[in-house]
Order: C-alpha cells, then sequence, then structure tokens
C-alpha cells in the first residue's frame, strides 16, 4: 500500500468513526439518555434526587393496581429483589401493553421519573419466563403439611376448600383459610390480590404459592377456583 | 439413565481429551512417524461424536417419557395436548439453558467430526491442528456440562413429588409462549450457525499455529463458515417471525440483549465472509481473516454469555451462575488473545499480497465493509453490556436505532457502488461507463420510492416517531433520513439485477448462448458471486422494509361494547359482530371475537383476534389476526375482555413489512446458492 493511500484510508476511517461517534452522542442527551437499572426501593428512598432522569425498574405487578381499559394505563409494582421492602412504584404507560401482563407478573419499565414520584414510561415489558406453572399435580392440604420440611419455601401448588367465615379484607396479613377433604388440616393463607370470582366459603380452589419456612402459613402467589 | 447421560459426557470428554493429546503428539513426532498417532486423533473425534450424540438421545428418550427423575425434565416439559405435542417433547431438549448447552456441544462435535471426515485421508498438518483446536473448545464446553447448573441430567430433589401419589408437586413446564413452530426451529438453527463458526477459528489458529499464510485454511473452512452465517441469518429470522406473531407487541425487533447477542456473530459473520473472499480471490486481508474469524468465535461465547449468565437484565429469564462465566470468559478473552498473538508473531507470512492504492477502489470498499460491521457488532456490544459493565446505563432502542438508521445507509451505499469499482484503483471513465445505465435505472425507481414516500409515508411520519423516538436528533433527521434510506435502496435492489443483466449478456456475447441459458450459466457456475449479488438484492430490499416497518408505524387503540360498534385502524374500519369463548380439552380457554372488516369502504372479510387462556401457566397469550397485504400489515390485538362484556382493541399499521420477510428470504436464498456444495477434488 503506498503511503498516500493509507493516510487516507486512516483518515477516512477516524471520520467514519468520529460521525458515528457524534451520532452516539447527540443521541444520548437529556431524557433521551440511558436509563439506570434501578429497584423500587431505590427510587422510594432517594428523595427526589432521581427526578428528570430516565430510569429502567422491574417488580412484581401489585394485585389489582391497573386496569388495561384506562389510556394511559396505571398500575403499581413492588420489589422482588429485597424481599423486606414494602416500597411500591406507581408507573404511567400509554404505549402497548405485552401479552402476559398481569398480577404479580414481573413488569420491566424504562421510563423518566416525575416529581410525584410516578414513572412516566416508554417501554414496558414483562419479563419472560424460562418455566411456567403446572396445575398438575396439586398437592392437598394434608399431604403438604405432612411434607411441610421438604416443601418449605419451593413453589407448588396446593388445593382445598375455604374454610367458612375466614375471609377477611386486605390489609391484614392472613387473608382466608383452606381445608382438606378430611377436614383435619387447615392452611393458613397469605395474599395480597383480589379472590376471583365465584370466590367464597366452602369453594374449591387451587393455590399457587409456598409455604413459608415456619411452616402454617401458605404465601400464595395466585388464587384460581378449581373446576 | 441420568448417570449414563452424565458417563457419556464423561467418555465424550475423555475422546476429546485423547484427541487433542494424539493430535498435538501426532504433530510432534512429524508428518510420517506420528501418523499413526494422528489417526488416533482422528478417530477420538468421532469418539467426542458418538459418545455425545448418546448424552443427546438419553435426554430426548428422557423427554419423550417425561422422565421427571431428570430435573431438566421436569422444569421443561410440555403440558401441551395438541397434536404438536411430540414436537415439544423433542424441542424440551434445547428449551432451557442445560438441554441447549448440550446440544449446542453436539453440534460442534458434528462440524469436527465432519471435519476429520473430510480430512482423514490427507492428515495435513493445518487440519490436523485445526481438529486439535476444536476440541480443546470441546473440552470447554464438556467441562461447563459438568457445572451443576449447567448438567442436564441432574435428578430432581426427591421433595419435588408428592409423598404420597409420587407425582411431581412442584408447578414446573415449559413455557406456553414457547410452544410455537417458529420457536422450536429457532434455537437449533441459531446453534448450528454458533457452532459452525468454531471451524473458521480452528483453522485460523492452525494457520497462525502451523505459520501457513497461504489461503489453504480459508479454501478449507470457507463452505462451512458461509453455511454457518446462513444458519445464523435464519435463526435470527425465525425468532423475529416469532416475537412478531406470538409476543402480540406489534415489532419484531426490540434491541433486547438477547436479540443483540445473536446479531453480534452475524455481523462480524459478515466481515468475515468479505474477507474470506478478499483472500481467497486477491490473498489479500489476511490479518482481517483471521481477526474476524477469532471476533465471530468470541462473539459466539459473548452471546451464550449474554443470553444464559443473566448478566444483563433481559426479558428473557435465566438465573445467574459465577463459574459457567468464568468459563465463557476465559473462552471469549482467550480467542481473542490467542488470535491477536498469533498475528503479531506471524505478521510477515500473513502479510498481504494485495496492494491497494486508493480509496475509490473495490479493496477499499471491502475494507470499509469490515470496519463498518466490526465497529457496529462492537457497539451493540459494549450498549448491550453497559448495564453490566458501566454502572447499570442501560441504552434504550432510539439510540440503537438513529446508529443502524445511519451505519446502514452508509453501510448499503458501499454495498451499491463496490461492484462498480476496480481492484487497486478506479478509473473515472471506466466507472461511469460501468455506472451509466444502473445509475439511470436506479434514478426511475429511486423516483418512485419517493413518490411512494411522498404520497404514503409521509403523512404519517409524526405517527412513526412519536411511537419510535424521543431522541431530538432523530426526529429532526427522521423525513430526511427515511427518504434517503429508500432512495439509497432504490439503488440497492438496481445495482444486482443489472449485474445479472450485463453478466448474462456478455456471457451470451462471448459463448454464443441464448440470454436464458448464459443467466443460468452464471448463478450455476460462478456461484459465490451469483448468491452474493441475490444476497445484495435482498438487503436492498430489506432496506425498504426496515424503513417502512420501523419508522413509520402506526398505533391505534379502541374498544367495542356490542355489535355494529366499530373499531378503526388508520382506512381500515372493523365493524363488531360477535365474541365466542370455548374450552379446549385442556382446559384452556379461548375467547375469539369476530369482526367484518372494510378497506376504504370496501369489505375485505373477517378479522378474529383472540385470546387463549392457558390453564396450565394461568397466563393468557393473544392470538393477534394480521390482515397481510403486499404493501402493509395490519396487525389487530384483542387486549381485554372486559367484565360487561365489552372489548378492548389495540392495532398497528406496519408498512411495508413484507419487504423485509422477502427481502430476508432472498438473502437466504443467496446465501444457499453460494454455499450449495460442488463436487471439488479434496486439497492436499
Amino acid at each position: 500500500m503506498n503511503k498516500r493511500a493509507r493516510n487516507r484510508l486512516i483518515g477516512v476511517t477516524a471520520i467514519i468513526l468520529a460521525i458515528i461517534a457524534a451520532f452516539f452522542f447527540a443521541s444520548s442527551g437529556g431524557k433521551s439518555g440511558p436509563a439506570y437499572y434501578k429497584t423500587v426501593t431505590e427510587i422510594a428512598n432517594s428523595n427526589g434526587s432521581l427526578v428528570g432522569t430516565n430510569v429502567t425498574v422491574g417488580g412484581p405487578v401489585v394485585a389489582g393496581s391497573w386496569d388495561k381499559k384506562t389510556h394511559p394505563m396505571r398500575f403499581s409494582i413492588s420489589d422482588d429483589k429485597d424481599k423486606s421492602s414494602k416500597a411500591t412504584l406507581k408507573v404511567v404507560y400509554n404505549g402497548a401493553v405485552p401479552n402476559t401482563f398481569g398480577d404479580g407478573v414481573v413488569a420491566i419499565v424504562d421510563g423518566t421519573l416525575t416529581k410525584d414520584g410516578t414513572v412516566e414510561a416508554t417501554a414496558l415489558q414483562t419479563k419472560c419466563p424460562e418455566k411456567s406453572a403446572s396445575r398438575a399435580g396439586a398437592i392437598t392440604v394434608g399431604g403438604l403439611l405432612a411434607a411441610q420440611k421438604q416443601l418449605a419455601g419451593l413453589p407448588v401448588k396446593v388445593s382445598g376448600a375455604v374454610v367458612a367465615n375466614s375471609l377477611v379484607p386486605p390489609g391484614s396479613e392472613v387473608r382466608f383459610a383452606i381445608q382438606g377433604k378430611e377436614a383435619t388440616a387447615t392452611l393458613k393463607v397469605k395474599f395480597d390480590g383480589a379472590p376471583p370470582a365465584g370466590f367464597k366459603d366452602g369453594a374449591q380452589v387451587v393455590l399457587g404459592g409456598s409455604l413459608d419456612a415456619s411452616g402454617g402459613v401458605f404465601d400464595a402467589t395466585s388464587v384460581s377456583l378449581s373446576k | 439413565m441420568t448417570s449414563l447421560g452424565n458417563l457419556s459426557l464423561a467418555l465424550a470428554t475423555l475422546s476429546a481429551l485423547i484427541s487433542v493429546g494424539a493430535l498435538w503428539y501426532g504433530d510432534r513426532l512429524g508428518q510420517k512417524e506420528g501418523e499413526g498417532t494422528t489417526n488416533v486423533g482422528y478417530l477420538a473425534t468421532f469418539g467426542v461424536l458418538v459418545f455425545s450424540t448418546l448424552s443427546v438421545l438419553v435426554l430426548l428418550f428422557a423427554f419423550l417419557t417425561n422422565n421427571f427423575q431428570f430435573e431438566y425434565v421436569a422444569t421443561n416439559h410440555t403440558t401441551d395436548i395438541s397434536n404438536l405435542r411430540w414436537l415439544y417433547q423433542i424441542s424440551g431438549v434445547w428449551a432451557g439453558r442445560e438441554g441447549s448447552l448440550l446440544f449446542w456441544e453436539w453440534l460442534v462435535a458434528c462440524f469436527a467430526a465432519f471435519v476429520a471426515y473430510k480430512r482423514l485421508s490427507v492428515t495435513d498438518r493445518l487440519s490436523n491442528i485445526a481438529l486439535a483446536v476444536t476440541n480443546v473448545i470441546q473440552v470447554f464446553f464438556l467441562a461447563a456440562l459438568f457445572i451443576a447448573t449447567n448438567n442436564p441430567f441432574k435428578v430432581s430433589p426427591a421433595n419435588w413429588f408428592d409423598p404420597t401419589t409420587g407425582k411431581l408437586a412442584i408447578q414446573a413446564a415449559m413455557n406456553p409462549l414457547l410452544q410455537h413452530w417458529a420457536m422450536i426451529l429457532h434455537p437449533p438453527t441459531l446453534f448450528i450457525g454458533y457452532a459452525g463458526l468454531t471451524i473458521p477459528f480452528a483453522f485460523a489458529m492452525a494457520a497462525l499455529i502451523v505459520g501457513d499464510g497461504s489461503k489453504k485454511w480459508v479454501e478449507l473452512s470457507d463452505r462451512i463458515t458461509v453455511f454457518a452465517w446462513l444458519f445464523l441469518g435464519v435463526g435470527i429470522g425465525l425468532g423475529a417471525i416469532w416475537a412478531y406473531v406470538v409476543l402480540g407487541w406489534g415489532g419484531y425487533w426490540a434491541w433486547d440483549p438477547v436479540e443483540n447477542a445473536s446479531l453480534l456473530p452475524w455481523l462480524t459473520g459478515v466481515g468475515l465472509l468479505h474477507s474470506f473472499t478478499m483472500y481467497r480471490r486477491r490473498e489479500g486481508f489476511k490479518l482481517w481473516a483471521v481477526w474476524m474469524s477469532a471476533v465471530s468465535f468470541a462473539a459466539v461465547v459473548l452471546a451464550t454469555f449474554i443470553t444464559r449468565s443473566g448478566v444483563v437484565e433481559s426479558v428473557h429469564a435465566f438465573e445467574k451462575d459465577p463459574l459457567s462465566l468464568y468459563l465463557f470468559l476465559t473462552l471469549m478473552l482467550g480467542s481473542i488473545v490467542a488470535a491477536g498473538v498469533g498475528m503479531f508473531l506471524r505478521k510477515d507470512a500473513f502479510a498481504s499480497a494485495e496492494e491497494f492504492e486508493s480509496l475509490t477502489s473495490r479493496d477499499a470498499a471491502y475494507y470499509f465493509n469490515n470496519v463498518l460491521m466490526f465497529v457496529a457488532a462492537l457497539i451493540v456490544a459494549l450498549m448491550t453490556l453497559s448495564p453490566a459493565l458501566f454502572g447499570g446505563m442501560k441504552w434504550g432502542a432510539p439510540t440503537y436505532n438513529l446508529i443502524a438508521h445511519i451505519v446502514g445507509i452508509v453501510y448499503v451505499s458501499i454495498m451499491v457502488v463496490c461492484p462498480l469499482l476496480s481492484w487497486r484503483r478506479t478509473e473515472g471513465a471506466k466507472f461511469w461507463a460501468k455506472f451509466r445505465t444502473p445509475l439511470i435505472a436506479g434514478t426511475g425507481l429511486a423516483a418512485v420510492m419517493a413518490v411512494l414516500w411522498f404520497t404514503q409515508l409521509l403523512p404519517n411520519a409524526e405517527a412513526g416517531m412519536t411511537a419510535a423516538s424521543a431522541v431530538p436528533i432523530d426526529r429532526m433527521l427522521w423525513r430526511p433520513l427515511s427518504l434517503v434510506g429508500l432512495i439509497v435502496a432504490a439503488y440497492a435492489i438496481t445495482m444486482p439485477i443489472y449485474l445479472f443483466w450485463a453478466g448474462a449478456r456478455a456471457r451470451a456475447a462471448s459463448k454464443g448462448e441464448s440470454f436464458g441459458g448464459a443467466l443460468y450459466g452464471i448463478v450455476t457456475k460462478a456461484r459465490s458471486q451469483s448468491g452474493g449479488y441475490l444476497a445484495h438484492l435482498g438487503v436492498g430490499i430489506i432496506l425498504v422494509g426496515l424503513v417502512g416497518s420501523a419508522m413509520f408505524v402506526q398505533d391505534y387503540k379502541g374498544a367495542v361494547a356490542k355489535p355494529g360498534d366499530t373499531f378503526k385502524a388508520g382506512d381500515y374500519v372493523m365493524t363488531y359482530v360477535s365474541t365466542d369463548q370455548k374450552q379446549l380439552a385442556n382446559g384452556d380457554q379461548l375467547t375469539t371475537a369476530h369482526f367484518t372488516a372494510a378497506e376504504n369502504g370496501r369489505p375485505v372479510g373477517g378479522v378474529a383476534p383472540a385470546e387463549l387462556f392457558n390453564a396450565v401457566a394461568q397466563q393468557s397469550t393473544r392470538n393477534v389476526a394480521i390482515v397481510y397485504e403486499p404493501l402493509r400489515d395490519v396487525f389487530i390485538v384483542l387486549e381485554q375482555v372486559n367484565q360487561d362484556g365489552s372489548l378492548q382493541l389495540s392495532a398497528k399499521v406496519n408498512p411495508l413489512i413484507s419487504f423485509t420477510w422477502l427481502g430476508f428470504a432472498l438473502l437466504i436464498a443467496g446465501t444457499t446458492v453460494a454455499v450449495w456444495p460442488r463436487r471439488v477434488a479434496v486439497a492436499r
């Protein structure tokens, strides 16, 4: 390669790289700049220091906090990284809602944090679970309690009948209880969401969730009527 | 059964180690003395294939018999009851992390055995060392498979089973979203591409080790490389189709980390293929070819790393695993460093024989092709990894899009001009003589495009911008960039057609053939060139599709409450007829809304978007209704059925999206023409 051609080649390469770099920086100023991964708790504790910045934040959708009919749609997400945290974050979103959106689904939003602590989301994705739940093989209340030591903490499905007069309004830790056919074993159930239509005393239900380590209380993530 | 799987994996590892040892020692002994030892290395390569095949079969059998003693089967089995169930049982093998790693390793073993089979009668130094390098890589993969998080033959914990009935008590199964034909084919095609890119890297390393800068290593690995790149492309395309049809958000590319991961080796692969062309035809770009081989292989490893390590927050949920992270990091950085050191030590043997004298030469076009593809891959890689590397920073689609718009237009422009340039230096007069006809024809097409842009697309520019970009500079350049994109595409489409036409005319004149016969002769005889032209034509058509379907998408939302209510999407009006709900045999509930559609008052039949509630996963998926037209798609989604029976709907109009698919098909067809096997004597 002759020297002149070489120098020109290097020169043009440098110009191309400079143009790409210029566009990169031009496209990443202000609102359009990079978003920062934050947790729900971090945003809740930020005391306004993050207002106006782009954030990417994810967490399970708070049951009953949303209504797909409203546009823009509003919903809240909670923190799944820090289990002890009670913080929630309000989100406003005006785009297409993904297929899998629903109570308890981990939603990841990109958006700008506003003064009132709401994220105005420009993008919403739901975390696509690699593995999904199966109702086949729901265990009985008796079976679950018998195998309490082995099953504690594992995702299981348990079926049983709602114990009469056990349902209390949301807010308290334990919402209702279920019992097996044998009516000897009773399982207390922790649940934040709204029970499905048709949920009443004596109804047969299938719960998804896990038994907490102390035993006795079932942390339900889903409640459905069994057919 | 699980122990049989692990045993065969262990034997595969042993075979790989024996093969590496024998090939290395055989090489030390020399061509004559070492022949027996070298043959052992070749045979052991087949051994790796035999034992890894056995491992795959064990896993497959476990899926077919629903053997939940395999933890991997328990967590990835299908609960589908349709007549496609058997397909999902097979695809369970690659549905999760452990199985897909095994499947990938098996494919590398297939490629290694193919090379061993082809070169068994020759056992030249270059092939011996290349095989040894391939088998070292296999040892890495096999080792990774023994790490608990990657091992597909783990036994399910006893507490996963109901103590009274012995049935599986935990809830786990394959995701219903993955149960789609495109998702069954997407991973294996992608993995064939990933695995195949091991071979050019192995030969590049072998060439460096042996110090053979001739084009022999390129000739030995060229076709496998094109083959691998072809499957990589098909895999990316299938993933895009799946995203479009199944995920229901109306697009096909979201710059998701996992999508980006599969794009990286494809981009560097473009550079690699063109470097190989230069190497074969002009003995030039030698160090580029070595470098792009190494970078492409590293990109493949990086792709696994991004997909499977959870290093980047993504919609694809995979768990974290530090041990495999270090293993893959070593493999990735090791390959780059080894290639870099080798290139430095062998820079004289790999000095380019091709001189290039001016910037307006074909050599320079190839050079910029490599630079742009390498830089594009580097940018995508850095932006994708930035959440992990740069303190949680994450780039949004608008930034990716803007860079893609600019790089894409410049790149396609180079692609258009390149065939008209001469090697080394282009004479102005000669260039204009060649350029005249395609310039006139291309300008004609460009004019048509410009009219189309002005009348059809421009009125929707604001809608497209609002939907896609919040970047001020992007908004500013939106209209001019989309117009320039279409004009460049017009020339990109004209040029390959012109080249076929001019080539066939020249051949017909010189050989006295008919025009059709000459055209056939060009396509069948000069395969890599005509395949290349066809692929270039595909790229031009894709660009038209990208401008339309990525820059001018219109969003609509609406609701209907009673029959006779209408929902409008552009000039489409859908009149609500009825909704029916039915329970499928496996308990899934299908809700279908029926509409009659009219376009500008002209009836165009019915559309029926539906919602399928999967009883097992307690998750609803939307069966979108797509009205396919030549110049646009109307994408209708049943968002929600409300308690009072009214329906929530959304729609997208995606202009020119069919051009993306058509161009992609041509790109695949062109690559297939180039890679189609022909009878050649084995190089000695």
